[in-house]
């Protein structure tokens, strides 16, 4: 037996798993550094963790333009490049909300920075695998900081329930992915994701399939396996909370465009359409009665990952619908990352210290004392509501017209019915914040709320981007256009290959039935 | 013969032996009446441990239980490299090194930490 291990073939290794090494070294680098310096000097930490995350970004890009050959276990093509990307600027937006909310909560640890990007590195990985086994590395890379994570306020009830629980469910969803893997490769005899599809498909890999899928759906928070959520994003830190209801909410979308794009077999297509629907109604709807705000915000994300999971489904057409669909799902995932984490900044800012407040009676009549911060929270619950001007509704027009041009009408129409519902409770928050009369017990001895430096930065620049995302969409939407491309680089092209810019598409939206052409726009995106 | 059969032996003998030996122990283990030496927990022959089972004891019995398992796991590892070690030849050396360096790192942490000391 004699293994070619070329300097040329250990050099493509290398490079092709960059993105998650570099920012993993980064990470047992800011881990040594807590361990080892002495705690005055923690407060550096965020800043070298920044660090880490932008040579990691750049180490990305550099990579993508050296190794292009598939390995057969990871890629860097252009999917993961901007996948990568997004997962960054997660993780650093991410670090920068922490910053100030483990200090003021005591939760400040060296520990913390370097279990947020270890997660995020295991996100990378998930995104970049060809190969069930690099999947389940990348998961349990993403899933364990993320429990412990969860019960980081570990002197408080609820983190610790909300560690437990996500610990438990999640290392039993990991089982029904390493046993669905197991099932696959018994089927197929290989556990790369494209050879075991491409196989004459039985009952066994059907199986195998399925648990995969269940795996994945629990991550994400698709509905018959969201339970976990609403307990473990109110029990966690709110950083944490909306660390992972972003980041670990892309790594399953990532993981499942990685499953999906080499050709699921139409029988799939049903479940996850199913699946989708289902996740939209359902997290809309019992999002309506929550009372508390951060379970309410994870009501919400279920019913956001039914919309990324309709984008996906678009990926089963042709290759225009496919890049349609996924430029749809990877620019939702980049708007959802912006607008949630103001969302979740926002709660943290309100809570204040000791996260006493967080039920959404705590937010009436708040707009008198700090209308700025009320005025953040809005523009963010709008975004998330699909509201024009902000990105959030150009997201989600993006999604529903992929849908629409995919050939799911169906789904389309119970998307925008099911965020007509999430409106009603987006706007629900607002009105209180700003109509409804602060209860006259408290009002005296709470001063107004302000925000500390840091987070009137970060609310300012996602509150910024929010709108200038959506201004510009056309550009935002280019770039991940291009990272769809190499998922559907295999497909069949469509007879008819009219591709539509941002602005095309939201003309075709809207006087679809007057079947108005604007081919004349068509280079737009493509230029 | 299909290659999955004795997988299948395997179920149904591993079901029989669990149905059977509960149904075994319903039929003649069920104890009539009982004295002292009946109701203590059995612990391997010897006198039980005197008091509330329930005790509680430190949980740096569970810390030092995880990290041994940790690092004991991963020094198994070495035992698949050494028996290719030839084939791998540098390659292999550098790879284990990288494995070792990393498992260094985390030994590292938790010797810093402090989780290696009792008190």
């Amino acid at each position: 037996m004699s293994i070619d291990l070329t300097t040329e073939f250990i050099k493509q290794n290398l490079w092709v798993s960059a993105p998650v090494w570099s920012l993993a070294a980064a990470a047992a680098l800011v881990l040594l550094v807590g361990a080892f310096r002495p705690r005055s000097t923690h407060s550096l930490l965020p800043a070298l963790g920044l660090i880490g995350v932008i040579v990691s970004g750049c180490v990305t890009v550099h990579a993508s333009q050296i190794a292009t050959a598939p390995l057969g276990m990871q890629s860097i093509d252009s999917f993961t490049v901007v996948f990568d990307l997004i997962i960054l600027i997660a993780t650093a937006i991410g670090i920068i909300i922490s910053s100030p909310y483990v200090n003021r909560e005591s939760l400040a640890r060296g520990e913390y920075y370097a279990l947020m990007m270890f997660s995020s590195s295991g996100a990378m990985l998930m995104g970049a695998s060809d190969n069930f086994i690099m999947m389940f590395l990348g998961l349990e890379l993403l899933s364990i900081p993320l429990y412990v994570l969860s019960g980081f306020r570990r002197l408080e009830g609820i983190s610790q329930e909300a560690a437990l629980k996500y610990f438990l469910l999640g290392s039993f969803a990991s089982a029904f992915f390493v046993y669905g893997t197991a099932l696959v490769f018994a089927a197929t005899g290989t556990t790369s994701i494209a050879a075991a599809l491409a196989a004459n498909s039985g009952a066994m890999l059907t199986m195998g399939v399925g648990m995969v899928l269940v795996a994945l759906g629990f991550k994400v928070a698709l509905v018959p396996f969201h339970m976990w959520t609403p307990d473990v994003y109110e029990g966690a830190p709110t950083s944490v909370t909306a660390f992972m209801s972003v980041v670990a909410k892309a790594a399953g979308f990532g993981g499942l465009a990685r499953i999906v794009a080499p050709g699921l077999s139409p029988n799939w297509h049903l479940l996850l359409w199913l699946l989708a629907a289902g996740t939209m109604i359902w997290g809309n709807l019992i999002a309506i009665p929550q009372q508390n705000i951060k379970r309410l915000l994870a009501y919400s994300s279920i019913s956001h990952a039914g919309y990324i999971l309709m984008g996906l489904l678009t990926l089963s057409r042709d290759s225009v619908a496919g890049v349609d669909g996924m430029s749809a799902v990877l620019f939702y995932l980049l708007v959802y990352t912006l607008m949630n984490f103001g969302a979740f900044a926002v709660v943290i800012v309100f809570a204040g210290s000791g996260d006493k407040a967080e039920d959404i009676d705590d937010y009436r009549g708040i707009a008198r004392r700090s209308p700025l911060l009320a005025a953040l929270m809005s523009v963010f619950l709008l975004s998330l509501a699909g509201i024009p001007p902000f990105a959030g509704f150009f997201g989600k027009l993006f999604l529903f017209s992929a849908a629409v041009q995919a050939g799911y009408p169906g789904l389309a129409v119970i998307a925008v019915l099911t965020s007509v519902m999430g409106v009603f409770y987006y706007l629900r928050v607002t009105v209180v914040m700003f109509m409804e009369e602060e209860p006259a017990s408290g009002v005296a001895d709470k001063p107004s709320v302000s925000a500390s430096p840091t987070y009137g930065f970060v609310l300012g620049a996602l509150a910024a981007l929010v709108i200038v995302v959506g201004i510009l969409a056309a550009p935002v939407l280019n770039w991940t256009a291009g990272g769809a491309e190499s998922l559907t680089a295999g497909r069949p092209a469509a007879s008819a290959s009219v591709r539509y810019c941002a602005l095309c598409r939201l003309q075709r939206f809207i006087s679809r039935p007057f079947a108005f052409d604007c081919t004349e726009l068509r280079n737009l995106r493509y230029r | 013969m299909n290659p999955y059969l004795p997988i299948l032996f395997m179920l149904i003998i591993a079901t029989a032996f669990a149905v059977g030996a509960l149904s075994l122990a319903m039929f003649i283990g069920r104890p009539k009446g009982g004295n002292e030496r009946k109701l203590a927990p059995y612990e391997c022959g010897i006198e039980p441990v005197v008091g509330e089972v329930r005790e509680r004891f430190p949980v740096k019995f569970y810390l030092v239980a995880m990290l041994f398992i940790l690092f004991d796991i991963e020094v198994i590892f070495l035992y698949p490299w050494a028996v290719v070690f030839r084939q791998l030849q540098v390659f292999g050396l550098i790879e284990m090194g990288i494995f070792l360096a990393i498992l260094l790192l985390g030994y590292m942490y938790v010797w810093r930490v402090g989780a290696l000391e009792w008190q």
